[in-house]
């Protein structure tokens, strides 16, 4: 069974006082463990609005969202938000790092929130994961004290704290410079090949995107096109 | 649950908005300071006030006129439950108001544990003459050995004194508002006319100030004077005062010692009632304009909090996407909330502590020796310093309920969006 199973969804965008606008029209297609996605698309296509809806952030308009098996379209905010906090990770183009809390208590913060850990507990999960992605040494920074790379490198730590089922990204690299997209890229490829992570990022760099096992182009609301990466490059 | 990082998160909220929060917590601490002052000063008085009344006043106070079971049992009545006429037994007016042969009464009185001292009293309205005003005056007769235990007339003597006055049965103590009134000094003489034309002709041997006016307004003389003034035999007498023990008793010997007389008897409590309510009344309304006070400070403690969610949204829908529950987010800023109150109430309740300490070495300004106490008396109570802190604390609580449900009501989806 695949980990993320999408059939005829719909998002329309409800405006008061205006006739629903369509977003994503009657997508189907589905996400299998293990594997490293890339959502492209021009600006304004619905890419990131189809990220939100996987990543239980938002409810699709009509349609079947299958998580695991289980469908997100039917679970209230609450049952969301526990999901989230258990088998999803974001990162986001901005860092979105607690500025006044140092780069460990961040990375705890998803563990606390589960309310299952102790402090200590959690303490000792976040370091592990911070040394994971190369930041052993800046357990005490605050995020103002971290270059950039460093920020993006803390925020996927606090997205991978919880062991995730997938990890999303909102253009993850879209801020950084050609170093760190580069380290970034290699981070989650390593995370991908290594542990076998599920993948999903919307990207608007071809470079990644073309690196991505996966390609799934979204244009007006619709898939332009889905192709494995041999596929893609033969294009 | 682990709810210990909620605080944290608060916590650093909080700081990251040091001056506003420091604003914020240093209204609630005035305004708790404020009424921590207010009720101890308001307390303070009414007990100083109690103080002074019961230190010049008779406990108890024991009169001639019936209770209303006695008084409305009519005779006729009762021998005649069916009789259509009944005859109302008004006695003859001058016996009205007297209580004849009081020694019986002082000797049902005297059989009662807790009774201290039993004073005889002949309260006599008359004209008083001599001075460079003829004015009326009122007058009590008393035995002045028995009198001074009540009234403590030797302390309160400003002029003149108290020995003067037990010797010579035909003197006069007067209070000073009264000899002021007269234009008399000690040594004076004053003739003292009563309404039905008895004359006794005094001499003025000391002046009192006890602090409660209507004593100050009149005057002392020995009883006899007061029973020829008042055309009474030596074994009538307007009424008794007594002293008890234990004053914590009082209402108990008071209910004990009109059950055994049929009398009317009333305790200091009921015989200043009104100025007792008076009290009471100013200090809540003293009280009411100060929680107006603390409400205010709610209202800083709601400006803070919703600078805090309109500030923090990135981060509060950042905390939303990882896991945080809108019930937690909730939670989240009524602890901030908390903690600003629980911060405004204990710097409150310290300054209102040193301020009160402070204010009670404040000497009691004019005639001092009147008074029991020599500085302003601040009642410190720990239970009117809970109340206050947890009202207070309740007040923040209500204030932070606002914000905290916008905050909740955050979509992080709308908040992504606009960054992206």
């Amino acid at each position: 069974m695949s980990l993320i199973s999408v059939r005829q969804m719909s998002k329309d965008l409800l405006l008061p006082g205006a006739p629903p606008a369509p977003i994503l029209k009657d997508l189907t297609f589905e996400i299998d463990a293990g594997e490293f996605v890339a959502i492209t698309g021009p600006s304004g296509s619905g890419k990131s609005t189809l990220l939100y809806l996987l990543g239980g952030l938002d409810h699709p308009t009509r349609g079947e969202l299958l998580f695991d098996g289980e469908d997100l379209s039917k679970m209230s905010d609450d049952e969301l938000t526990r999901k989230r906090n258990r088998q999803i990770g974001f990162v986001y183009q901005f860092h979105y790092l607690l500025p006044e809390f140092s780069s460990l208590e961040n990375v705890m913060m998803p563990l606390l929130a589960s309310e299952t850990m102790s402090h200590k507990e959690a303490a000792a999960r976040a370091k592990e994961v911070l040394e994971a992605v190369g930041l052993g040494d800046r357990l005490g920074h605050l995020p103002k004290q971290l270059s950039g790379g460093q920020q993006q490198r803390v925020s996927i730590a606090r997205a991978l704290a919880n062991q995730p089922r997938v990890l999303f990204g909102d253009e993850p690299t879209g801020n950084l410079d050609t170093a760190n997209t580069q380290s970034v890229y290699e981070l989650f490829r390593d995370l991908n090949r290594r542990l076998g992570q599920t993948i999903v990022i919307v990207t608007h760099d071809d470079e990644i995107a073309s690196k991505a096992d996966r390609q799934i182009q979204v244009v007006d609301g619709v898939i332009a096109f889905d192709k494995r990466r041999d596929e893609v490059a033969s294009r | 649950m682990r709810i210990g990082y909620l605080f944290t998160i608060a916590f650093r909220h909080l700081l990251g908005q040091r001056r506003q929060t420091t604003l914020t917590v240093a209204g609630v601490a005035v305004g708790v300071a404020v009424l921590l002052v207010i009720s101890s000063l308001m307390n303070g008085l009414l007990v100083s006030f109690t103080e002074t009344i019961v230190d010049a006043s008779p406990h108890l106070t024991m009169t001639s006129e019936k209770t209303q079971k006695e008084s409305q049992t009519n005779l006729v009545e009762k021998a005649w439950p069916q009789a259509l006429i009944a005859l109302t037994d008004r006695g003859e007016p001058t016996e009205q108001g007297y209580m004849r042969a009081y020694s019986e009464r002082e000797r049902q009185a005297r059989d009662l544990p807790g009774i201290d001292v039993i004073s005889p009293y002949v309260t006599s309205q008359v004209i008083a003459a001599g001075g460079a005003e003829t004015k009326p005056l009122l007058l009590s007769g008393i035995i002045p050995d028995r009198e001074e235990q009540i009234v403590k007339l030797t302390r309160r003597i400003k002029d003149g004194s108290f020995e003067a006055f037990r010797a010579n049965s035909l003197s006069i103590l007067l209070g000073s508002a009264a000899a002021k009134d007269l234009d008399v000094t000690t040594g004076d003489r004053l003739r003292l006319i009563s309404p039905s034309g008895r004359v006794i002709s005094t001499r003025v041997v000391g002046i009192y100030t006890t602090g409660v006016k209507v004593l100050d307004e009149k005057g002392y003389v020995h009883l006899r004077q007061a029973q020829i003034l008042e055309e009474l035999d030596s074994g009538s007498i307007s009424g008794l005062n007594f002293t008890v023990k234990d004053l914590d008793n009082v209402d108990e010997l008071s209910a004990a010692l009109s059950g055994r007389t049929g009398l009317k008897v009333s305790t200091w409590r009921e015989t200043n009632a009104n100025i007792i309510s008076l009290f009471k009344t100013i200090g809540t309304i003293a009280r009411l304009l100060v929680v107006f006070t603390i409400v205010v400070a709610g209202f800083g403690v709601a400006n803070v909090l919703i600078t805090v969610v309109l500030g923090k949204s990135r981060d509060i829908s950042l905390l939303r996407t990882i896991g945080f529950t809108r019930a937690r987010i909730l939670t989240l800023f009524l602890v901030e909330g908390g903690l600003l109150g629980l911060a405004g109430a204990l710097g409150g309740a310290l300054l209102g502590f040193v301020v009160t300490t402070l204010l009670s070495f404040v000497p009691v300004a004019g005639e001092s020796d009147y008074s029991v106490r020599k500085t302003l008396y601040m009642d410190q109570n720990p239970d009117t310093y809970w109340m206050t802190a947890i009202f207070a604390l309740v007040i923040c609580l209500i204030a932070s309920v606002g914000p905290a449900r916008r905050a909740s009501r955050l979509r992080p989806i709308d908040v992504l969006r606009g960054e992206t």
